[in-house]
């Protein structure tokens, strides 16, 4: 699995993202956030949580408004459109797929924050990026590239001195899990026929990669729990529009529904999903007086 | 950061004041071409202290890899400026 080129893994993965916005609107929150939301209590719907979700996100970079934000995997924008309007940040999305650069350019003019959005369609692998920024956001990109301590050394360069990275992903529990039921029908399902390519390494695969990029690790946040609950409410949606599924994707909804359900089954047992947090500072996050 | 360009020559000379402190020799003894090792006095802590102190004064991080290929004054200058230059692009 890992043999794969960061190439490969980058053509191989886009062709989920390039499915239209219309089927994500069915299933996903107004923001067509895909990844976790963050539930404090039990009756906080799946908006709610996107919005609490991004919220932590800001928290946990330190953002205070008008910072230099670049977000890798950037999806239909969710994180970099919040950013600008809540927070002012200048934001720079990067995706693969240009259905979700289209989508977000729409969104960005709506909102008005269409001057403090910069769209960069590719691979973060190939593509020159230049500038210094004050943060970085990975929200479940890093499982779709094979190259990740070169990926991260990367992101260094381009992070400022203190600058600060979040990194969200699904992961083994750990190495001998990895080992036993990363080829196995259900995981291949969801790592290929969904996603292209999926790469889930136990979190202390990504922790190395973090110490190797030259990363001081500041924050390790479990969020299982609340993608467990996030995958709930999207299979509750998906399940009340099967019809419409089928109507904008033909042929998507069943194996939809399986993924779904496989990601749900093996939180906790199989599968952990992570937060980690960073500096670009040997000190760590904060300077002794 | 300002804006204001840093030139080559101020590097140069906190980059030599720097060495001069550290090492206690006279900054008119340290020349571009010299290797850092053989610099009177020099040891690998001694060098450390000095990257350090370049990184407070320019606000910037070196790559551990870049820190380790430095040999001479003008590679160590070069490092600085690269740094400084990449901070300074959108500013």
């Amino acid at each position: 699995m890992t043999t794969l080129t960061p190439r490969d893994a980058y053509q191989a993965t886009n062709k989920h993202y390039e499915l239209p916005a219309e089927l994500f609107e069915i299933y996903l929150d107004q923001r067509l956030k895909y990844s976790a939301g963050l539930y404090p209590d039990e009756d906080t719907d799946l908006d709610q949580a996107q919005t609490n979700k991004l919220h932590f996100v800001a928290r946990q970079l330190g953002l205070h408004g008008g910072e230099q934000l670049l977000d890798i995997g950037c999806g239909w924008g969710s994180l970099i459109l919040f950013m600008a309007q809540e927070y002012g940040c200048h934001a720079t999305g990067v995706t693969p797929s240009r259905p979700q650069a289209e989508y977000i350019r729409a969104r960005a003019e709506e909102a008005g924050v269409a001057d403090l959005i910069t769209l960069r369609s590719g691979s973060f692998s190939e593509i020159e990026v230049t500038g210094k920024f004050d943060a970085v956001t990975m929200l479940g990109s890093i499982v779709h590239m094979p190259d990740r301590t070169d990926v991260l050394r990367k992101v260094r360069d381009l992070l400022r001195r203190n600058g600060s990275l979040y990194v969200s992903e699904s992961c083994f529990r750990d190495q001998a899990t990895y080992d036993e039921f990363s080829r196995r029908p259900g995981t291949v399902h969801v790592t290929e026929s969904i996603f292209g390519f999926a790469d889930m390494v136990p979190v202390s695969v990504l922790v190395e990669a973090f110490e190797s990029a030259g990363f001081s690790l500041t924050g390790l946040t479990d969020l299982t729990a609340h993608y467990h609950r996030t995958i709930e409410q999207w299979e509750e949606r998906a399940q009340n529009a099967l019809e419409r599924i089928e109507e904008v994707a033909p042929g998507m909804s069943e194996s939809l529904i399986r993924y779904l359900r496989t990601a749900n089954a093996g939180w906790g047992y199989t599968t952990k999903h992570y937060a980690l947090s960073a500096r670009k500072s040997r000190m760590g996050p904060t300077e002794a007086p | 950061m300002t804006s204001e360009s840093i030139t080559r020559e101020q590097i140069v000379s906190v980059t030599t004041e720097y060495l001069a402190t550290e090492l206690k020799i006279p900054a008119t003894g340290i020349s571009g071409a010299d290797v850092l090792r053989e610099l009177p006095g020099a040891d690998s802590m001694k060098m450390l202290r000095v990257v350090s102190k370049l990184e407070r004064r320019w606000d910037v991080e070196f790559d551990d890899e870049a820190i380790f290929a430095v040999k001479t004054v003008d590679e160590l200058v070069l490092l600085v400026e690269k740094s400084v230059s990449g901070d300074l692009a959108e500013s």
